[in-house]
């Protein structure tokens, strides 16, 4: 993501003058042809980049017309294509009662799930940083992201085991402090906090990764000027790392709220979206749709409103996250 | 502490007592370390957890109040069942090949295609990489419908091509050796035109022998990212001979049942190449996945 909005402030750099001199023989109107050494660049150009086009045709811009399609005309596995249905699908999609739950369901995941991680992270960070007087600080960062580098389908069953409310181990330790069991997956209030911690061990290294470099680029001089002026520690982080750290606030931010909303693995393999539909979020309901349900025509409008919403919280970030940060 | 007694000198320990600072400092490391420790746990617990219930029997894993350690620790009759009874080698094997097949195509398309976007003048090049950006922000789980559809068109459905599919290559890779050769100075490549060499010749001897450290970010994250990828061979595969090691170990979960002692044999399996390769190369695999991330 940060990169795009990068790309898109640095202006591209200016090719420099074409190679051919302009001597007394070329009339400024001729049109100015290309060096041999240009026509191959060029061709060579085209013929190195063509993988990356093609790539880009064939799974960015195909499916998105493909999506389109399949919002407009009758579509069914076994048939093909069929007869042009105008927006009747799409009434359908727009309609349906169980799309917009889901859509609220993944809203409702966003807001248990990515504040916690954040806070989490951040506070992880910090004990963690090169300013930390805490021992064995690598050793820390290397276990918090452990998560991160293997797959959620292999660890998320065994999370069944650690909330199972009857022999499970958070009812456990719940028990030995003569707390009530909570029904952790099983229950419609619970099961997307329940979700929401998942998704914290998930992604906990992650951000934690982000903000220790961000943490690295706040210069030594200013916490010692704080510490001469007798701030406390608490408020040398309210005062100096929390709006030096504001980028990288913001963009882990925007990564985890995207993350969180098209969340398909968690409630796949922990849920399957119940109870009761409770944690069936967006993807997993465009998924069951078309792969359970078989309405193949029905699921490509449901993706493509939430593309749309996509690209709208993508643009809409885009702007916010493009002014200028400046201390 | 020895020295510190032998050196000392009057005063010293009576000061060091007197600080509040000091001892409030002491405290403050003691609980940052007890927080940080029990996350640590936390952290830690699901994959302990896996590892040991691989050695369970069906009596241990039900067991109430629970217990950590297996009753025999060298019990491998899981594992015995898992490669006797299960296709689970097969799995094992299609989750390297897919990975493999990830990994060299990407290689290969994404250092060309970076080669041109970072060095070759043509018409309509800024175009062309806004559309690799535009790719790089567009979440797969919008796109794996359609691209399912346009696979079953074409038979690729339960194959290894259409299980590789969108992954042989990689918009973060095209990015990622973009950036890389953009580093490479132009009069490397301005020389070696001079003397003749071809655009293949300066693509083969130049770029790809200085792109060393990018090319490693790219395998380690392709390997963790397809090693890893569930959505799409979920989708692919159909048939149990033609599941990836992720979609496999699926199969012992039917519908309430879940085979808790297959599950995790399979799941460390899965798991374990993963923390080796994060144990062998801590700093790429780290910045391998916040590129990936960074979308």
């Amino acid at each position: 993501m940060r990169w795009v909005w990068e790309w898109v402030r640095v202006p591209a750099p200016t090719p420099p003058p074409d190679t051919i001199p302009r001597g007394l023989m070329q009339h400024r109107s001729a049109r100015v042809r290309l060096s041999p050494g240009r026509v191959a660049e060029e061709r060579f150009g085209w013929l190195f980049a063509a993988p990356a086009i093609l790539y880009v045709l064939l799974v960015f811009v195909i499916p998105v017309f493909f999506l389109v399609y399949l919002t407009l005309f009758n579509w069914s596995a076994f048939e093909g294509p069929g007869a042009f249905v105008g927006t009747r699908v799409l009434r359908q999609a727009v309609n349906d009662r169980v799309y917009w739950s889901s859509l609220l369901t993944s809203a409702k995941f966003v807001l248990f799930a990515v504040p916690t991680t954040l806070i989490l992270s951040l506070l992880a960070a910090t004990a963690c940083s090169r300013r930390s007087p805490l021992p064995l600080k690598g050793l820390l960062r290397v276990l918090y992201f452990l998560p991160v580098v293997t797959s959620l389908a292999a660890t998320a069953y065994i999370w069944l085991w650690l909330f199972n409310p009857a022999y499970g181990l958070f009812n456990t330790i719940l028990g030995k402090f003569g707390l009530a069991p909570v029904p952790w997956l099983t229950d419609v209030n619970t099961v997307l906090p329940s979700l929401a911690i998942m998704f914290v061990w998930v992604r906990l290294g992650f951000d934690m990764a982000i903000f220790t470099a961000g943490l690295e680029g706040i210069p030594e001089e200013f916490y010692e000027a704080a510490t001469i002026d007798g701030a406390k520690p608490w408020q040398a982080f309210l005062k100096i790392t929390l709006p030096l750290l504001n980028p990288q606030i913001v963009m882990v931010s925007i990564i985890e709220v995207i993350g969180a909303l098209k969340t398909f693995d968690l409630p796949y393999l922990a849920t399957h979206g119940g109870p009761l539909n409770a944690s069936r979020t967006v993807v997993l309901h465009i998924f069951d749709t078309a792969f359970r349900y078989n309405e193949l025509n029905k699921a490509g409008a449901a993706a493509l409103i939430f593309f749309v919403l996509i690209l709208v919280i993508t643009l809409v970030q885009l702007r916010l996250t493009s002014r200028k940060v400046e201390y | 502490m020895a020295s510190k007694i032998l050196h000392a000198r009057p005063g010293d320990f009576r000061r060091e007592r007197l600080k509040p600072g000091r001892i409030a400092r002491n405290a403050g490391i003691v609980a940052g370390m007890t927080i940080l420790g029990l996350g640590a746990v936390f952290m830690l617990i699901p994959f302990v957890w896996t590892a040991l219930t691989g050695f369970k029997t069906f009596e241990e894993i039900y067991r109430f109040p629970i217990t950590w350690l297996p009753d025999n620790i060298f019990n491998f009759t899981n594992y015995g069942i898992l490669l006797a009874d299960y296709p689970s080698l097969r799995w094992f094997g299609n989750s390297v090949l897919v990975s493999l097949i990830s990994i060299v195509s990407s290689v290969i398309l994404c250092a060309i295609s970076g080669y041109a976007f970072a060095k070759l003048r043509f018409r309509g090049r800024e175009l062309a990489f806004a559309g690799v950006l535009a790719l790089l922000i567009m979440p797969f789980e919008i796109t794996f419908l359609p691209l399912y559809l346009m696979m079953s068109r074409l038979h690729l459905v339960n194959t290894y091509p259409g299980i590789v599919g969108p992954n042989f290559m990689s918009a973060l890779g095209i990015f990622i050796m973009r950036q890389f050769i953009q580093g490479i100075p132009d009069d490397y490549i301005h020389a070696a035109r001079v003397d003749g060499a071809s655009e293949v010749g300066i693509l083969w001897h130049i770029i790809l022998r200085l792109s060393g450290p990018a090319i490693a970010t790219l395998v380690v994250l392709k390997f963790i990212l397809s090693w890893n990828d569930f959505l799409w061979p979920l989708v692919m595969a159909q048939t149990e001979t033609m599941m990836t090691l992720t979609v496999g170990m699926q199969t012992f979960i039917t519908g309430f049942v879940i085979d808790f002692r297959l599950l995790s044999a399979a799941a460390t399996i899965s798991v374990l190449p993963m923390i080796v390769l994060f144990v062998l190369a801590q700093r790429r695999v780290i910045n391998a996945m916040i590129m990936s991330g960074l979308k």
